[in-house]
């Protein structure tokens, strides 16, 4: 048991600076500290550390920023994309047809194609800006944005009722499941959230890299809300005037939301440049 | 103004001189106060001393008995030492004429 609470005490003082792990693991060596207090040593130190990193303002700001906001607007694009490929492919596949709204197929192909890219630059983006906000509070920030990205949609819509599983006592279940990531769309969110994130563990984005990034997100963003409203259009037609589109600030939300830590790349891309990033 | 413990802390190092570390400071204040000195709370507050400017650290040397781990070796500034005078000063004001503050005698 002694030999087993030391052997933890050492694996989780890697969560210390190298320096620090040294001089503590050196300390509680000489003096003889049994394993339970070695355990209670280092996870009382590694606990004040992280408390310390939460007074700065930026694992704040990661947490609103990213992980609520981002997450919840991407929560629900991805939904939308996954259920979207899917509905068309399945329609193409069973009726050969498209139905009569004035959507074409090749504005679907658009649609989809631009969602699918503004989807992967937004989760690089995203995965980016947590790390560098994030810092060292990464490891708790980044699990809530997944938990957010995978559920929160679903989550809004069964409690606010928009929406009716089949067994509704399976809740916890099926948001549990949903977080294996099987799926293309969690994979492809994994894929590119992660890469960002390191990208910003290095620090590197220069600002003309940073610009770039953020104007085609820019562009994405423009062209989805374009084509968001032949959805919109198509809808009205097809429920003959009973379904009424919201006013264009409350279409734009969830887009503008989703995509503002594009706005924030070239400030954070400037400040690494002039070596102020922490 | 100091805190309690910055102050052990810092009359620790004083005391101990060249000899002045992490663990050797944390048993210096157990026997002199009879508490525990948590390491959490020596080094988080070893940090603030540095950062304040009160005190120096350096990576020392490491031994066998540490696990070939190295040590953290602390040096008091002359800011540091002002510091320790400004409070051991005013806790030696703030308790004339009161009973407790005279020699302890042993019964």
């Amino acid at each position: 048991m002694n030999s087993f609470a030391w052997w933890l005490a050492v694996r989780i003082a890697l969560l210390l600076d190298h320096e620090e792990r040294e001089f503590v693991l050196g300390d509680l060596a000489e003096s003889h500290s049994s394993g339970a207090d070695a355990l209670y040593s280092v996870a009382g130190l590694i606990v004040r550390r992280q408390l310390a990193l939460w007074e700065d303002w930026r694992p704040w700001f990661a947490l609103t920023g990213i992980v609520a906001l981002v997450g919840y607007s991407l929560s629900r694009f991805f939904a939308s994309f996954a259920t979207g490929v899917w509905l068309q492919v399945r329609t193409y596949e069973k009726y050969g047809v498209h139905y009569g709204t004035g959507v074409t197929p090749a504005k679907d192909a658009f649609h989809l194609a631009v969602l699918g890219l503004a989807l992967i630059t937004w989760s690089w983006i995203s995965g980016f800006v947590l790390m560098r906000l994030s810092g060292r509070t990464f490891w708790l920030t980044a699990p809530l944005f997944y938990v957010g990205v995978q559920d929160s949609f679903l989550t809004h819509a069964v409690l606010s009722g928009s929406l009716v599983l089949a067994h509704p006592h399976r809740l916890w279940l099926t948001l549990a499941l949903r977080l294996i990531p099987l799926r293309p769309a969690q994979l492809l969110f994994i894929f590119f959230a992660a890469w960002g994130a390191w990208r910003g563990r290095s620090g590197r984005l220069s600002f003309s890299s940073g610009t770039f990034l953020a104007g085609l997100s820019i562009v994405l963003t423009a062209s989805l809300f374009w084509s968001d409203l032949w959805y919109h259009a198509a809808m009205t037609r097809w429920s003959e005037g009973v379904f009424r589109p919201g006013p264009s600030f409350v279409l734009l939300l969830p887009i503008v939301l989703v995509s503002w830590p594009a706005a924030y790349l070239p400030f954070l891309s400037r400040h690494s440049k002039a070596g102020t990033s922490s | 103004m100091l805190g309690e413990f910055e102050y052990f802390i810092l009359s620790a190092a004083a005391r101990l001189g060249e000899q002045a570390y992490g663990a050797a400071i944390r048993q210096e204040i157990q026997a002199a106060t009879g508490r525990q000195c948590s390491i959490g709370a020596l080094y988080t507050t070893l940090d603030r001393l540095e950062n304040k400017g009160l005190i120096k650290s350096r990576m020392g040397e490491s031994t066998p008995e540490r696990g070939g781990r190295a040590k953290r070796m602390v040096r008091i500034t002359a800011k540091g030492i002002e510091a320790a005078e400004t409070f051991h000063g005013a806790v030696m004001r703030v308790s004339r004429g009161l009973s407790w503050a005279c020699p302890v005698k042993s019964s």
